[in-house]
């Protein structure tokens, strides 16, 4: 019977001991380099078709670079835990995606590279558009954002033809008007009996078309703010400028398209609303405000789409908005992460900026008409693109709040649960600017310098 | 006075028969709106994975898919390598079950059978680690795990469970021991009259006894791993390591998803663990019947 007891314990101590053996030769194994060969961890997240696009971009960034191997790590899900608990232990990554608020703040905390001091060295640092260098002290930058976005309107251009609709215009100096807005909308409305928003016997209550979705964040309403003159924050970024006639004009009117005009959904509608891909597709909207990454699959829905740019009250006016891409300063490689880095967004390395997902941040693609041509000569990219996209974006597009208000992670939670109160219909505009005015003014503390 | 309770019981008796019968209706009724109330996410999931994003999100909502979108599974399945990440998950299963048992057995044993000094306090110091959050341990326990070079390896996703802790290994040693303590003390003490040992008590006696106990145990932790996102998020880096909860997750982006090969995906994902369940369901319940009443 002891011996028995015995046979046991040794069976299981050889098991744990296995476990060991083979999980610590992995660990040798991967930390093993060859030689003089570099060894660089690039993090990013991403959807399934992102990541073969990045995997194929490191492999040849390996193959063309002999001495450097970077090796991809795809974050599915919570990029954000993973990524403080690799700051809390000082496990970072070389070069890696992280969102723009991070990473201004982490600049801060001298955690990521300051990338002017190698301007000299890559001059290309130097030819960026303008809105994608994030800046987080006055003259220092800790690189731009991966890719360039901006929001803008896409349509279902079917349904514009079928009702003999003018479509939305592509260029900005004609942009709609609210009332242009609202008068097209009106008439892609359409209930389940076929009738449009502006007959009298119209019933909202049951609505088959909408003829425009905005979102309820920022996306929908800032660029309009920004359009009739008003902003978040005033020019310090200390004290919020939500409560003033011009953002009041933009929110009502918003409000008005949702529950006066019934041209858009409400925000519940929206929830149960699938992408703007298959929104348009569908025909459940004909016209959808989205960022301009939305084309990706818009493009691939097969729907025969358009685009254009939102409408405006004064100034046309979006948003430019996109995840950054840094290098941390705990790198033990920066020359080479740079040359990672350089290359990781490149164009003619890339293939998601034909595919739709990406803008370049490369100030050539948007001035040199070859380079233009390279990434927008294709099916994805319709032929008012190059004015409804390319122009609005050098022209109109201002950097969104999460590039440029300090704390923007924190303000924006707040701003979303108290403006979502109003988009419901819950309370009044006032009631909820009131209750904001007190729960945000704590968090301002600025703006971050824009050069 | 033998005429009266022959005439008072023949009226009562089909009176409470079809009492009987109209409350077994009452009862069935509301178990079978219960149990569709409780099925229905689980049908929309099964009919969304079969179906088209247009189809899935058509107004008003459709039942049956058409066609059936059997590509939803073979494109989902393909598209992230699912067969190498259900081995990997597996392999982890493997290496936490067998440690659950093992440690919590022992552990359990010790805490309702053996005599010691400060065993009621150890007791509740252990305990008292479940009342700690994840979030709190989560950064420490990674750091410890780097300083022993185990980063992007199983060992923090397997090692624990072999020393009584990792993914509910305390409340399995909380509840093997009480299941121990129900035992009757007196089947052992026989075994101790003939000569036997302590361990040989606890494989000859205490382990027969508790099967149930143990499946319950199997069940849940099994369940645990299988759904644990956060550990393998955390500690692995590698595509070639990754879990099938790690797979599921490539579905969602950040500002999409593929819904039909979501739902493909996770009804492919799920149904080990219905099955799992209906084998497995009978031991179940009496395992928590058991652990239950008598705890």
């Amino acid at each position: 019977m002891k011996w028995r007891s015995v046979k046991i314990a040794s069976l299981v101590l050889s098991i744990v001991f296995l476990l060991f053996g083979c999980s610590s030769g992995e660990s040798t194994g991967s930390s093993n380099n060859n030689g003089d060969q570099v060894e660089l961890t690039f993090m990013y997240w991403g959807s399934n078709m992102e990541k073969q696009a990045i995997q194929k971009m490191i492999d040849s960034f390996n193959k063309s670079h002999p001495d450097i191997k970077v090796v991809g790590q795809h974050v599915a899900g919570d990029y954000n835990t993973k990524v403080n608990t690799l700051m809390a232990s000082n496990e970072l990554p070389d070069v890696a995606y992280l969102g723009t608020s991070l990473a201004k703040k982490w600049a801060q905390e001298g955690k990521i590279m300051d990338l002017t001091d190698y301007q000299d060295q890559y001059p290309a640092l130097k030819e960026r558009v303008a809105q994608s260098y994030l800046y987080y002290e006055p003259g220092k930058n800790v690189g731009n954002t991966t890719a360039s976005e901006i929001e803008m309107m896409f349509y279902n251009k079917s349904l514009f033809e079928e009702d003999g609709v003018e479509v939305p215009p592509s260029k900005a100096e004609d942009a709609w008007t609210w009332d242009e807005l609202i008068k097209t909308a009106q008439k892609l409305t359409k209930d389940s009996k076929g009738r449009t928003a502006d007959e009298s016997d119209f019933n909202p209550k049951e609505i088959m078309q909408y003829g425009i979705s905005v979102p309820s964040t920022f996306n929908g309403w800032l660029p309009m703010v920004l359009s009739n003159g008003g902003d978040i924050v005033n020019e310090e970024g200390t004290e919020l400028t939500l409560n003033t006639p011009e953002a009041k004009e933009v929110f009502q009117n918003i409000h008005d398209l949702i529950y006066k005009y019934h041209v858009a959904p409400t925000p519940v509608q929206m929830e149960n609303m699938p992408a703007t891909s298959v929104s348009l597709q569908t025909k459940k909207v004909a016209m959808a405000i989205d960022g301009q990454w939305a084309l990706l699959d818009i493009a691939g829905s097969g729907v025969d789409f358009g685009v254009a740019v939102l409408p405006k009250f004064d100034e046309p006016k979006t948003i430019f908005l996109s995840g950054a891409s840094v290098i941390f300063s705990s790198t033990e490689h920066p020359e080479e992460a740079l040359e990672f880095y350089m290359y990781h967004n490149d164009p003619e390395q890339v293939d998601l900026f034909e595919t739709g997902l990406w803008m370049p941040i490369q100030e050539e693609y948007y001035t040199d008409e070859a380079k233009i041509k390279e990434w927008t000569d294709n099916p994805a990219h319709p032929e008012e693109y190059r004015d409804a996209a390319i122009n609005y974006l050098l022209d109109n597009a201002v950097q969104a709040p999460e590039i440029d208000i300090i704390n923007w992670d924190q303000i924006n939670t707040e701003l979303e649960q108290g403006l979502d109160q109003y988009w419901t219909d819950a309370k009044s505009l006032d009631d909820v600017l009131a209750e904001l005015e007190e729960s945000v003014s704590p968090l301002l503390e600025g703006r971050y310098p824009s050069e | 006075m033998e005429t009266n309770p022959v005439i008072n019981s023949e009226p009562i008796k089909p009176t409470r028969k079809s009492n009987f019968k109209l409350s077994r209706i009452f009862i069935y009724l509301l178990l079978v709106l219960g149990s569709v109330i409780m099925l229905f996410p689980f049908f929309w999931l099964v009919r969304s994975s079969f179906m088209g994003m247009n189809q899935i999100f058509a107004f008003p909502p459709e039942w049956i898919p058409k066609p059936f979108m059997w590509s939803n599974y073979s494109e989902a399945l393909t598209s992230v390598p699912f067969d190498k990440y259900l081995l990997n998950t597996l392999m982890i299963e493997l290496l936490v079950l067998a440690g659950t048992l093992v440690s919590s057995t022992l552990a359990a044993y010790s805490f309702s059978r053996l005599r010691w000094k400060g065993r009621n306090i150890v007791f509740m110091i252990i305990l008292s680690t479940m009342m700690l959050p994840y979030a709190v341990t989560l950064i420490p326990t990674f750091m410890m795990w780097k300083e022993l070079g185990a980063l992007n390896t199983i060992v923090p996703l397997t090692l624990p469970s072999w020393f009584g802790t990792g993914i509910n290994g305390v409340f399995n040693i909380f509840l093997l021991r009480q299941f121990f303590l129900s035992i009757p003390r007196e089947l052992e003490e026989a075994a101790y009259i003939d000569g036997a040992s302590p361990l040989t008590v606890l494989l000859r006696i205490i382990i027969p006894l508790s099967k149930p106990a143990f499946i319950v145990i199997l069940i849940f932790t099994f369940i645990a791993v299988w759904n644990d996102f956060l550990g393998p998020l955390i500690y692995l880096n590698d595509d070639s390591k990754f879990t099938l909860a790690i797979g599921l997750a490539t579905f969602k982006g950040l500002y999409n998803a593929q819904w039909g090969y979501l739902m493909a995906a996770s009804v492919a994902i799920v149904t080990p663990i219905v099955l799992l369940y209906f084998v497995a369901q009978r031991y179940f319940i009496e395992g928590i019947t058991l652990t239950g009443t008598k705890g």
